[in-house]
C-alpha cells in the first residue's frame, strides 16, 4: 500500500471561529491506482491534497507513505520527501512566469541537487515526450493552456515521483484540451505512477480506477 | 545556487526599488560612520583642550585708555611714537612665551553687496533689520567679522577645511592691498574661494578676498557672550600689521589689543607682564584683564565639552532617525516584493523547497540589499579615511539590523500562507 491515512483532522481559523475542513478522514491507496475525488467546492478535496502533499500539517491522525510515517518528519525531511515522491499538477498550472519552459520543468531537479548534465537529459526527454521541445526557450505566457498544463505535468514527472497529485487539472482548459490532458494522465498511470486527482467533472472522474466523493470534510461514497 | 538565482531574479525584477533601497542604506550607514568620526574628533578636541588648557586660566583683554589718552593717541601723536609703541606692544604680546595672547576683535564690515540675514550683526538676537541702512538710496549691510591674530586658531582649535589658512604675509598690509578672509561654514552655500567683497572696515574702504572656509564645529571663546560662539556665520580677517601711521591703522591697532590670554602664571603675574610690555614702549596705558570666577579652567573646559557634545548629540539623533527610517523602509519595500513573490514561493514549495529554503530566499534578498549597502558604505568610509571605529560600529549596526530583519522576515513569511496554491482553504 502506497498511502495509508487514518483519522485525519484539519481545521482552519483560530480566534474568529474554527472551521473543520477534514473530519476523521481515512484513505488507503495502492500503488498504481488512479483515484479520483469528487465533491462540491469547500468540501475539503484540496485540503486533502495539501495533507497528502505534505504542504498542510493535519491537526490529528496518521499518514504513512510507502511505510514511512510522514507526519513525524521534520520540515527539511518533508521537503526532500515531497521532492522525491510527489508531483503536483494544479488547475492554473503554477508555472513561474519569468522562467522559460525548460527552467520551469527543471526546477524540482535543482532541489534534488543533481548535476546540470543530468538535469538537461531528464528535461529534454520530458520535453520530447510532451511534444514541447520547440517551446523549451519560450515563457509560459507564450504558450496555450494545453501546452502550459503539459509543461506542469512534465515538471511534476521530472523527478519520477511515485505519486501524482492533480487538483482540477482540466479546470482551466477547453473540453478537447482537457480530454488530451486526461489521456496523458491515464498514460502516465499505466506506466506505474499512482495518481490522485480532484475533479468536478464526473466524466473525467470515471476515467480513474477508483472514484470517491467528499462532502463536508468526509468521504461519502 | 537556486537560492542565489532567486535572490538575483527578485533583484532584477525590482531594480528601481532595490537601487533606491541601496542608496538609502548606503547613505544612512555612511552618515553613521561620519558621525562616529565626528564624535571621535570632538572628543579628541575636547581631550586636547583639557590637556592643554585644563590647568590654564583664561583672561579677556581689553584696552583701558581714558578719554585723554585715547584722543592724545588718535589726534596728538604727531611723530607717531605712541603708534609705534602700540605696534611693538602688540608684537610682544603675540610673541610672548609665558602666556598665549590672541587678538579677537568682533566688529562689522559694511558692504553694499546684498548679504543673507544670517551673516548680519544682531541676527541671532532678532535684530538683523537694524544691520541694514540706506546711504544715497543704496542698502548697506553690517556683516559680522572677527579680526584675529595667528594664535586665535591654536587657542580655539579652529582649522581651515578648504582653501588656505592665513600666511605670515597675510597679516602684513599696505595701503591698497586686498585683505584675505576666511569664511565660516554657513558661507559655503553662498560664496566660493576667490570671491571678493568690497566695503568699509573702521571707515576704511577695503576689498576682502575669500581664501578658505573654516572647519565645521568651530567655536571661539567670546568675551562679550562669555561663552563659546560658533564661527560658522562669521568672516574672519587677519589682525593687520600696518607700518604706516594713518587714522585707520591707529584705530585698528588699538582694537587689536582686544582678545584672550591663556596663562598658567596667575592673574597678578600675567597683568604684571602686560604692564611691563607696555611700559617698555614708553606708554603709560593700562590693559583691562578680566578674570571672573566663571572663567575658571574647569568651567571653560566643561563649556567646551558641552558645546562639542551638543553638536554631536544633535547629529546623533538625526542619524538615528535616518537609520531607523532606512530599516523600516527596507522592511516595508522588501515585504511588498516578497508578497509579490508569494505565488512563486508556493510553486517552489510544491517542487520540493522547504520552508527554510524559502525563508532563506526572502531573508537573503533583504540581506543582499543590506550587505551591498554596507559594502559600499565601508568602501566610502575607507576612501574617506574614517577610521576603523566607524567601520566596526556600522558593522554592529548592520549586524543588529540583520537580526531584526530576519525576525521580521520569519514572522512575515509565516503569515504569508505560501502553501495556498492547491485550492486554498476548502
Amino acid at each position: 500500500m502506497l498511502i495509508d491515512m487514518n483519522r485525519i483532522d484539519v481545521t482552519y481559523g483560530k480566534k474568529l471561529g474554527v472551521v473543520p475542513a477534514l473530519k476523521q478522514v481515512s484513505l488507503q491507496v495502492n500503488e498504481g491506482e488512479f483515484l479520483t475525488i469528487m465533491g462540491k467546492s469547500g468540501c475539503g478535496k484540496s485540503t486533502l491534497l495539501n495533507v497528502l502533499g505534505t504542504i498542510r500539517e493535519p491537526d490529528g491522525g496518521t499518514y504513512f507513505f510507502d511505510g514511512k510515517d510522514v507526519l513525524q518528519m521534520k520540515d527539511s525531511e518533508k521537503a526532500r520527501f515531497r521532492n522525491q515522491n510527489i508531483g503536483f499538477v494544479v488547475q492554473h498550472f503554477a508555472l513561474l512566469g519569468e522562467r522559460t519552459i525548460y527552467d520551469n520543468i527543471a526546477l524540482p531537479l535543482h532541489y534534488m541537487r543533481i548535476g546540470n548534465r543530468e538535469i538537461r537529459v531528464r528535461v529534454d526527454r520530458l520535453l520530447e515526450k510532451m511534444e514541447l521541445t520547440d517551446k523549451k526557450h519560450k515563457y509560459p505566457y507564450e504558450l496555450s493552456g494545453g501546452q502550459c498544463q503539459r509543461t506542469a505535468i512534465a515538471r511534476a514527472l521530472v523527478t519520477n515521483p511515485k505519486l501524482l497529485l492533480a487538483d482540477e487539472p482540466t479546470g482551466a482548459l477547453d473540453e478537447e484540451t482537457g480530454r488530451n490532458v486526461m489521456k496523458l494522465l491515464q498514460e502516465i498511470n499505466k506506466n506505474g505512477t499512482t495518481i490522485i486527482m480532484v475533479t468536478h467533472d464526473s466524466d473525467f472522474a470515471k476515467l480513474g480506477s477508483r472514484s470517491v466523493t467528499m462532502q463536508d470534510g468526509m468521504f461519502t461514497g | 545556487m537556486i537560492i542565489c538565482k532567486k535572490i538575483w531574479e527578485m533583484t532584477c525584477h525590482n531594480m528601481i526599488i532595490v537601487t533606491l533601497m541601496l542608496f538609502l542604506i548606503t547613505g544612512s550607514l555612511i552618515m553613521t560612520g561620519i558621525l562616529v568620526k565626528k564624535q571621535e574628533k570632538s572628543q579628541e578636541n575636547a581631550d586636547r583642550f583639557e590637556e592643554e588648557y585644563g590647568e590654564n586660566q583664561y583672561y579677556w583683554v581689553t584696552e583701558a585708555l581714558d578719554d585723554r589718552q585715547y584722543y592724545t593717541y588718535l589726534e596728538g601723536d604727531y611723530n607717531g611714537t605712541q603708534y609705534k609703541g602700540l605696534v611693538n606692544v602688540l608684537q610682544s604680546l603675540w610673541d610672548e612665551k609665558q602666556f598665549s595672547f590672541c587678538t579677537c576683535c568682533c566688529q562689522s564690515f559694511c558692504t553694499n553687496s546684498k548679504m543673507q540675514d544670517i551673516f548680519l550683526e544682531g541676527y541671532e538676537d532678532g535684530y538683523a533689520d537694524f544691520a541694514v541702512s540706506k546711504r544715497n538710496g543704496t542698502d548697506w549691510y553690517e556683516v559680522k567679522t572677527l579680526m584675529v591674530s595667528e594664535k586665535f586658531f591654536e587657542i580655539n582649535h579652529i582649522n581651515v577645511k578648504s582653501g588656505e589658512k592665513f600666511s605670515q604675509q597675510d597679516y602684513l598690509w599696505k595701503e591698497g592691498e586686498i585683505v584675505p578672509v576666511l569664511l565660516g561654514k554657513s558661507y559655503e552655500n553662498f560664496y566660493h574661494i576667490n570671491d571678493v567683497f568690497s566695503g568699509e572696515y573702521f571707515g576704511k574702504e577695503l576689498t576682502l578676498k575669500v581664501i578658505g572656509f573654516l572647519d565645521d564645529n568651530s567655536f571661539y571663546l567670546s568675551s562679550s557672550k562669555n561663552d563659546f560662539v560658533s564661527v560658522e556665520r562669521y568672516m574672519v580677517l587677519p589682525a593687520l600689521e600696518i607700518e604706516e601711521k594713518t587714522e585707520f591703522s591707529q584705530l585698528l591697532s588699538l582694537m587689536e589689543l582686544n582678545g584672550t590670554i591663556v596663562s598658567k602664571t596667575g592673574f597678578q603675574n600675567t597683568g604684571g607682564i602686560c604692564t611691563e610690555l607696555i611700559e617698555n614702549q614708553g606708554l603709560k596705558w593700562e590693559l583691562n584683564l578680566h578674570n571672573p570666577q566663571d572663567e575658571s579652567p574647569q568651567f571653560v573646559v566643561k563649556k567646551y565639552r558641552k558645546m562639542t557634545g551638543q553638536v554631536a548629540e544633535q547629529f546623533r539623533i538625526l542619524v538615528l532617525l535616518v537609520m531607523v527610517f532606512a530599516i523600516i523602509a527596507l522592511l516595508i519595500n522588501s515585504f511588498s516584493i516578497l508578497k509579490k513573490n508569494q505565488y512563486a514561493f508556493g510553486v517552489e514549495l510544491l517542487c520540493g523547497a522547504s520552508y527554510k529554503n524559502i525563508l532563506m530566499e526572502g531573508a537573503g534578498f533583504i540581506f543582499f540589499i543590506l550587505f551591498t549597502g554596507d559594502l559600499w558604505a565601508v568602501l566610502f568610509l575607507l576612501a574617506m579615511n574614517s577610521g576603523i571605529r566607524s567601520i566596526i560600529l556600522i558593522q554592529i549596526i548592520v549586524g543588529t539590523a540583520s537580526v531584526i530583519t530576519l525576525i521580521c522576515c520569519i514572522v512575515y513569511m509565516k503569515k504569508m500562507e505560501i502553501g495556498d496554491i492547491i485550492g486554498g482553504q476548502e
